[in-house]
């Protein structure tokens, strides 16, 4: 219901985007650091908002049936809304901030929606798959918008654009290219990143219906277009996207033809349509973007149908192995005719949208410069005449022949699951016949906005004797030759394919972090709290030592300038380090945080003498606290440290602490005699009783002017009060 | 466990004053020394004062409370209070103040919505202390 209002008030909107016209808008967030909920929608933005709004109706109607005796509906609905709120935000972001968050959020959604069934252990490691590849390929994508931010100063997309050919010029445009890239990569299942898609396969079927076919694997297609303005023409990204796209294709492809789950087969055949759009997108002109937006289109259509045919066979027969389906046909005439639809579309067979798209392809790369013309159009002819053999098949091995097991009692789907798929292929069929339908309203401001130029998008079935129908003729020829030695030729391939390289290399990745990094980090945890305190220290003077070698340097004579100690400042520091002192020969836990206690009262009394009243206060109450916390803490253990008698130990922990004790004095020393920068103090002091109308400067600044850092300090406090009640716990469950 | 009747009894007799003394350092740390963060940590104090002195089993109990639950309180509270300005329209965690007459003392007091902050924090501190220290009295 809400993707369908959703469907609806987009298209109340496509007037105005037709007319090449645009929708923003913007709410501040964390304004000073560039990132505003700022939204975008224009032509491209309103193509993906139908696209998703589109797709999630029917496939939410579809799933109404499908999931009725599903034990997780309602978990699978939530995520599902989840998601297409995640893909809206995603699509209309104009913010590259906001449309990282929503790129994420997807992902998110995504992988609770692969381990839907979170009592199964191939399902959770499926989910866990999905999220380790994608989510590091957006994590490079987040370090190229940061970089991005600092060649232009800005998040907002327009601004982008306009600086375009700035960011091109800069000396980062090759890092940025490929971070962006690699998100753009990951997301879309291009090769040799592939593996999560079908493993992804475990999902339910609406689910690879929409997310991971129609929409959600698109983000990374989405965004490769979004930025077509920003990196067209740099060898790098054109190579990265129709390197790995063609690459993509073939492999995508053939894999696809040696599946004999019918969704594997499907998600492989995906991931080689992607690698077909993410090429043309690559290639970045305007006909190019053209044909890959309609092929978009075209994809979304036929294979979300695919999807939800498997979905209605299965739920039918009880399977979705080739192996044992065969000529349902005869009991599911309905689906089978929707089904050959699907298929033919998909295939790339007149008069359906799928030619249309794959004419327009082929027509792009034959107008395309260099070698990219015989190169491209060469693969993608290659890749078209994979993908109608598996489509072929697909079709056939299902719904024509002979039935393979006679326990498949096949019985005809219920009109809930045929309608959507019924949309589907009548949309085919209309785009097929009549593609110029969309040509006006849709496709050209996509177009327009993808190459920020004014483009007018020509699309019909029939364009006359032309080279691209010449090869669509050779492509279903082969095609159909290719699906009748199908199975030798998958027999001459299986040395190649059946190695699995790809999952292989995951695997071993996933097995290398698994347990080379634990050994790394037992060497440099190992459980000792004094060892992780020099380190600490020891880094903390490191970094220091090496930021004061940049700074002009202050004479040592300078040091004491500032310092003139009274009588009360004598007495006080000898009684500080006489209590530091016997802090050092204290064996016993009580007497040593009674002893701590005591230093912590004299520091006191150095606030309350220079007029910290706020700081004494507080210094009080932190040191009662603290000393009752370590009393309660100690109850349990040795009464008496454990000291190393070892003259090395000892030395290096003296050394260690005499080091950091001067090295403390001499920053307090330095900070004295440093120039102060025009100090804040003054603009607090006014502006507390004014803005926080206020008597109390230091707590005004606490909880008024930097509530932001308090909200977060004290979200700190209540995390550790909960990691102490969890340890705590874990260890006397243990004991 | 019996810690001696003289812990006991000066326990028990601090606890209403200690208490009024961090509800003063609460609503008065707008305009003088004191604040959300004192506040807590001195309650906090003062209730461990009581559970040393009593044993957990013996503290009277209105004071077992749910402290685990005061955290999320706190945060929620410091969260709702930043978000009202966001719904106005100003940045995140604007401050507001406006004069209210209190009825019966018949004396005009200023409160600002900061103050609702610091009750947020207050809140959150004594949750986490006392979750920490009565975790650390079961093991």
């Amino acid at each position: 219901m809400v993707t369908a209002a959703l469907f609806g008030l987009a298209l109340a909107y496509l007037p105005r985007i037709a007319d090449g016209g645009f929708v923003h808008f913007s709410y501040g967030w964390v304004g000073d650091a560039g990132v505003n909920f700022s939204f975008l929608l224009d032509g491209y933005s309103m193509f993906f908002t139908l696209l998703v709004a589109g797709m999630g109706t029917l496939i939410f109607f579809y799933s109404q049936e499908y999931m009725a005796q599903h034990p997780h509906r309602l978990k699978f609905y939530a995520w599902m809304l989840v998601f297409t709120g995640s893909m809206l935000g995603l699509v209309t972001s104009s913010n590259l901030m906001v449309l990282y968050v929503f790129w994420e959020a997807t992902t998110i959604s995504s992988f609770f929606l692969i381990g839907l069934s979170d009592k199964e252990e191939e399902s959770r490691a499926n989910a866990v798959q999905a999220l380790v590849i994608t989510s590091l390929g957006g994590l490079a994508m987040l370090a190229g918008f940061l970089l991005i931010y600092a060649e232009v100063g800005t998040f907002e997309l327009p601004e982008i654009f306009a600086r375009a050919d700035v960011l091109r010029d800069s000396a980062l445009a090759v890092p940025i290219a490929v971070l962006v890239g690699l998100g753009v990569v990951t997301k879309s299942a291009m090769v040799p990143f592939h593996t999560w898609l079908p493993s992804a396969m475990v999902a339910p079927t609406p689910v690879s219906a929409y997310l991971h076919s129609a929409t959600m694997v698109k983000a990374g297609v989405f965004l490769a277009a979004r930025m077509t303005p920003v990196f067209t023409g740099m060898p790098e990204w054109e190579g990265m996207l129709v390197g790995m796209g063609l690459v993509t294709l073939v492999v995508g492809g053939v894999l696809a033809l040696r599946q004999t789950d019918l969704k594997a087969l499907l998600a492989y055949s995906t991931v080689s349509q992607l690698g077909m759009m993410m090429a043309l997108y690559g290639l970045g002109t305007e006909l190019a973007a053209a044909a890959a937006t309609l092929h978009l289109m075209s994809h979304a259509a036929f294979k979300g149908a695919m999807f939800l045919i498997v979905g209605a066979v299965e739920h039918g027969t009880g399977t979705r192995n080739l192996e044992r389906l065969g000529g349902l046909a005869a009991a599911m005439p309905a689906l089978a005719t929707l089904a050959a639809v699907a298929a033919l579309s998909s295939g790339g067979v007149p008069p359906l949208n799928g030619f249309v798209s794959k004419e327009a392809m082929l027509g792009a790369s034959l107008e395309a410069e260099g070698w990219r013309e015989w190169g491209v159009t060469t693969t993608l002819v290659m890749g078209s005449v994979v993908t109608l053999a598996y489509s072929l098949r697909f079709l056939i091995g299902t719904f024509f022949g002979h039935a393979r097991d006679a326990d498949v009692h096949p019985h005809n789907p219920s009109l809930g699951l045929l309608m959507p798929i019924g949309v589907l292929a009548a949309t085919m069929v209309v785009l097929g016949v009549y593609p110029a339908l969309t040509e006006g309203t849709l496709m050209s401001p996509a177009v327009s906005a993808v190459t920020q130029q004014l483009v007018h998008v020509d699309l019909g079935l029939w364009h006359g004797v032309t080279r691209p129908l010449t090869l669509s003729i050779a492509i279903i020829a082969a095609g159909v030759s290719t699906y009748i030695v199908m199975d030798a030729v998958n027999e001459m391939l299986t040395p190649v394919t059946a190695r699995r390289t790809f999952e292989r290399v995951y695997g071993g990745a996933v097995e290398w972090v698994e347990s080379g990094l634990p050994r790394l980090f037992w060497h440099l945890q190992n459980g000792d709290l004094r060892v992780y305190v020099a380190a600490i220290i020891l880094f903390a003077m490191g970094l220091t030592a090496l930021a004061a070698t940049r700074v002009t340097s202050i004479p040592l004579s300078d040091l004491f300038e500032g310092v003139d100690p009274g009588v009360l400042d004598y007495v006080l520091a000898t009684l500080l380090a006489a209590a530091g002192v016997t802090m050092i020969f204290r064996r016993g836990r009580l007497e040593s945080v009674i002893n701590l206690g005591f230093v912590g009262m004299l520091v006191v009394s150095v606030f309350a003498l220079y007029s910290a009243p706020d700081l004494a206060l507080t210094q009080v109450l932190v040191e009662l606290v603290m000393v009752l916390l370590f009393v309660l803490g100690f109850r349990k253990m040795l009464r008496v440290f454990h000291v190393s008698k070892k003259i090395t130990t000892v030395g290096m922990q003296a050394a260690v602490s005499v080091a950091f004790g001067a090295f403390v004095a001499l920053i307090l020393l330095a900070v004295l005699v440093t120039p102060q920068h025009p100090s804040i103090a003054p603009y607090f002091l006014e502006q507390a009783p004014e803005g926080g109308h206020s008597k109390n400067v230091v707590n005004s600044i606490l909880i008024d002017f930097r509530g932001y850092d308090t909200l977060g300090e004290i979200t700190v406090i209540a995390l550790a009060a909960l990691a102490a009640y969890a340890i705590v716990r874990a260890i006397k469950e243990r004991s | 466990m019996d810690r001696g009747p003289l812990l006991r009894t000066v326990a028990s007799l601090m606890l209403p004053f200690l208490a009024v003394l961090a509800l003063y350092l609460l609503l008065n740390g707008h305009n003088r020394a004191g604040g959300g963060f004192i506040a807590g940590v001195l309650m906090s104090g003062a209730l461990a004062m009581q559970f040393m002195a009593h044993g957990y089993e013996s503290v009277p109990r209105f004071l077992r409370l749910p402290y685990r639950g005061f955290m999320a309180v706190g945060i929620g509270v410091s969260i709702v209070v930043g978000t009202i300005a966001l719904v106005k329209g100003y940045p995140f965690l604007t401050s507001f103040h406006s004069s209210v007459l209190v009825p019966v003392l018949d004396i005009e007091m200023e409160f600002a919505l900061a103050q609702a902050f610091d009750a947020g924090i207050f809140l959150l501190v004594v949750g986490g202390m006392m979750t920490a220290m009565l975790a650390l009295r079961e093991g």
